[in-house]
């Protein structure tokens, strides 16, 4: 029997030749990535510890000035604020409204199609148009909303929902509850189909109510959907821009500013891009930490 | 033999890039005509005019010129980046002054055009306010193009109907209010969202209160002060007196400019207070009534009642354009304010110039008749004009505006507050920015 020498190759040349066929599929995406996600983000790293006005040729290395700046400027805090209640009823009330609408749409009622389409419909719509559908039904001369509170006698509640201080804040919100139902709507009824009917029936011989079979068997079985869906929720709370962008700009006078549309005033409007980086990556640092810990945290309760 | 075939293959592309560029292959063809990237805002019914008028010097002149219309809100994001990149337009016509094109001029991405002012002579023939309005320190970086006016427009007709009296006074205004809302009629159009209409009002009132003299003093020289009372009493007429007098809608800050402009255009608001440039929509849309225009009438206290006018739109020319095309430029801004050209911007276009127009034959409406008639008084020195404030202001000082009269409207903040900030945002601005002409 005759015997070949194998040659002799380095682990490197080795794993070379047994992934290569791997990286170069892998390749094109990996450059995309770098190209519009990794090197921006370290970019931005950068002009956060610059003065730039984004414009300028020269971008003056200021230290950690920015940083110092953010504890002191009030205009953040109250962004954060503001960030802080679109974040939580901007995931619980999602949640609280398409979990239901999802069971009860479970057994496939009549109007089963009907109903799934239009509840998803939102979600399919451009932020832009959904802003702009929810302008003109605030809007205080010919909006819906108020016409619709004067025909049943509620004049006393009418008003100009975007350009009242108290409420915009609330108006715009309500506007992207609308559209995130949808989503939450389609992830739970995807997660009830794997939920467990004999579990159900079980319960029910065993006298649990629709209440009790709802908490206490079909919410835990969905457990992951709900951290899915709320992590998600988080993170475009944190990152929110669109809405409050096109229906009131941020105002009136600050009281719907979120982090993303301060950023982008102090970017584009204050021509302080340095600064705007500075507060662009708090905001990363924020929604990933905070996301990080939600899930952790579930993990530890499901363990 | 195979390594020949990739010399071989560049040598033929080489030789039908040749053959495919024609004869004029490996030297400069001098008949090629300069291209030119305008990037414009008209957005409006004006467009096909200034197609009209960028054609006709392209085609007297060997120019290619490619026009790019953005409007106000996308140049201002897009601009910067555009002019830096080296891929933005040779010429765009943007917002004058400081506020929006110091940066640029700092950063020395658009070119001082002095030089070409002096050998084209633009001074004899732009007024000097235009001038000193597009200056930003001590060099004139834009042609002013269009001139704006801010006062109120009357709905003549429906006043009349009404048996009401055009106020003169502000407490004649605040009556009116009361009369108005009391015929069915909402006085004023004011809306404020999201918050850039209340610069105009702002400019009205303060350049009542101060006057025209020492409004200047304030923007040009920082002699003077936005925490004076005479700017807390500019502040409390409009935003403060007129809302309690229910001189316009309770929900202002909630309604958009264009809800304002449809509350004057159907007949149920009175009174509209912004700038010369809605003349055409009016025009168009208000046939069936008499409008007139008019000072904002002066607050208690005031100096005079007055014209607030700035530069509206300006040419603007890249640092990053070629001397060809720098020189095309120069050529075609002077152009742009030829009296020929003059007269095709004032009756094809609608607009108002900072230069002596001869109307004659171009058939304008009396409105429009009437605004010109008050520029050309101020350019011969009978009228004195106010200034329009937020164009020669600091980005921040206009954000303590938009926001801060908000909250003014809202009543979550005092007259005394919003000067005090806008104070403090003139003084921050004012030590960081560039500032306007001295």
């Amino acid at each position: 029997m005759l015997t070949y020498p194998t040659p002799h190759r380095s682990p490197l040349a080795r794993h070379w030749a047994r992934y290569r066929a791997g990286y170069a599929f892998v390749a094109p995406a990996l450059l995309l990535y770098s190209v519009f996600m990794v090197y921006p983000f370290f970019q931005s790293v950068y002009l956060g510890f610059t003065d730039w006005n984004g414009a300028d040729p020269v971008k003056r290395w200021v230290g950690l000035a920015n940083y110092r700046r953010l504890a002191s400027d009030d205009l953040l805090w109250t962004a954060l604020r503001h960030n802080l209640v679109w974040v939580v009823l901007g995931t619980v009330a999602p949640i609280a409204i398409g979990l239901p609408l999802a069971t009860l749409l479970w057994s496939r009622p009549r109007g089963f199609t009907l109903f799934r389409t239009a509840f998803f419909l939102p979600q399919v719509l451009s932020p832009v148009v959904i802003a702009i559908v929810w302008s003109w039904v605030y809007n205080p001369i010919f909006g819906i909303l108020n016409q619709g509170l004067d025909a049943v006698g509620l004049e006393n509640v009418s008003r100009g929902w975007l350009g009242d201080p108290d409420v915009a804040l609330y108006a715009v919100l309500a506007a992207s509850v609308w559209a995130e139902v949808g989503f939450v709507f389609v992830l739970f009824l995807a997660g009830l189909q794997g939920v467990s009917r004999d579990l159900l029936e079980a319960a029910t011989l065993d006298g649990a109510g629709r209440w009790r079979r709802f908490r206490d068997v079909t919410v835990p079985q969905l457990a992951n959907v709900v951290n899915v869906a709320t992590a998600l929720l988080l993170i475009g709370g944190f990152s929110a821009f669109d809405l409050v962008f096109v229906m009131t700009g941020g105002g009136p006078a600050n009281a719907t500013d979120l982090i993303a549309t301060y950023t982008f005033t102090e970017a584009f409007t204050q021509n302080r891009a340095g600064y705007a980086a500075a507060l662009s990556l708090v905001m990363t640092a924020i929604s990933l930490v905070t996301s990080v810990v939600f899930i952790r945290l579930r993990e530890r309760g499901e363990s | 033999m195979q390594r020949r075939f990739p010399v071989l293959s560049l040598g033929l592309i080489l030789v039908l890039l040749a053959v495919a560029a024609g004869p004029g292959f490996g030297r400069a063809r001098a008949q090629d005509p300069v291209e030119l990237l305008i990037w414009d805002q008209f957005t409006g019914p004006e467009t096909e005019a200034v197609d009209a008028i960028y054609q006709e010097f392209a085609e007297a002149n060997n120019v290619t010129i490619t026009r790019e219309v953005i409007d106000a809100d996308q140049m201002r994001q897009t601009l910067n980046t555009a002019l830096a990149s080296g891929t933005g337009p040779d010429l765009v016509v943007s917002d004058a002054g400081p506020a929006y094109a110091g940066l640029l001029a700092d950063a020395g991405l658009i070119v001082p055009l002095d030089d070409l002012a002096a050998e084209y002579g633009w001074a004899d023939r732009i007024a000097p306010a235009a001038i000193q309005g597009a200056t930003i320190g001590d060099q004139l970086y834009s042609l002013p193009l269009t001139i704006d006016l801010i006062g109120v427009y009357v709905n003549q007709t429906l006043m009349d109907e009404a048996g009401l009296a055009v106020p003169t006074t502000f407490a004649e205004l605040l009556t009116f209010c009361g009369a108005a809302a009391e015929a069915g009629y909402i006085p004023f159009a004011f809306a404020n969202n999201p918050g850039w209409q209340a610069f105009h009002q702002f400019a009205m009132t303060s350049n009542d209160m101060i006057g025209p003299d020492a409004m200047q003093a304030l923007l040009f020289e920082n002699r003077g002060r936005w925490d004076s009372p005479e700017m807390v009493t500019a502040i409390k007429s409009y935003f403060v007196d007129m809302r309690e007098a229910g001189c316009f809608s309770d929900d202002a800050n909630a309604l958009t400019y264009d809800d304002g402009n449809g509350l004057f255009f159907a007949g149920d608001a009175l009174m509209h207070s912004t700038g010369s440039w809605l003349v055409r929509d009016i025009n168009a849309n208000m046939t069936d009534f008499e409008v007139t225009m008019m000072p904002f009438p002066a607050p208690d206290g005031a100096a005079g009642s007055y014209w607030s006018s700035g530069v509206g739109s300006a040419f603007y020319l890249s640092a990053g354009s070629s001397p060809e095309q720098q020189d095309a430029a120069g050529r075609f801004l002077d152009y742009v304010v030829s009296p020929e050209t003059a007269q095709r911007w004032v009756g094809e276009a609608g607009f108002y110039l900072p230069l002596e127009v001869d109307t004659t034959g171009l058939g304008v409406t009396p409105l429009f008749q009437s605004v010109l008639d008050v520029l050309e008084s101020a350019a011969n020195g009978e009228t004195e004009l106010g200034y329009n404030v937020d164009v020669l202001a600091p980005p921040g000082f206009n954000d303590a505006m938009q926001n801060g009269f908000q909250a003014v409207l809202a009543g979550d903040k005092t007259p005394e507050q919003q000067a005090a900030d806008l104070q403090a945002a003139w003084d921050e601005g004012f030590q960081s920015e560039a500032t306007p002409a001295a």
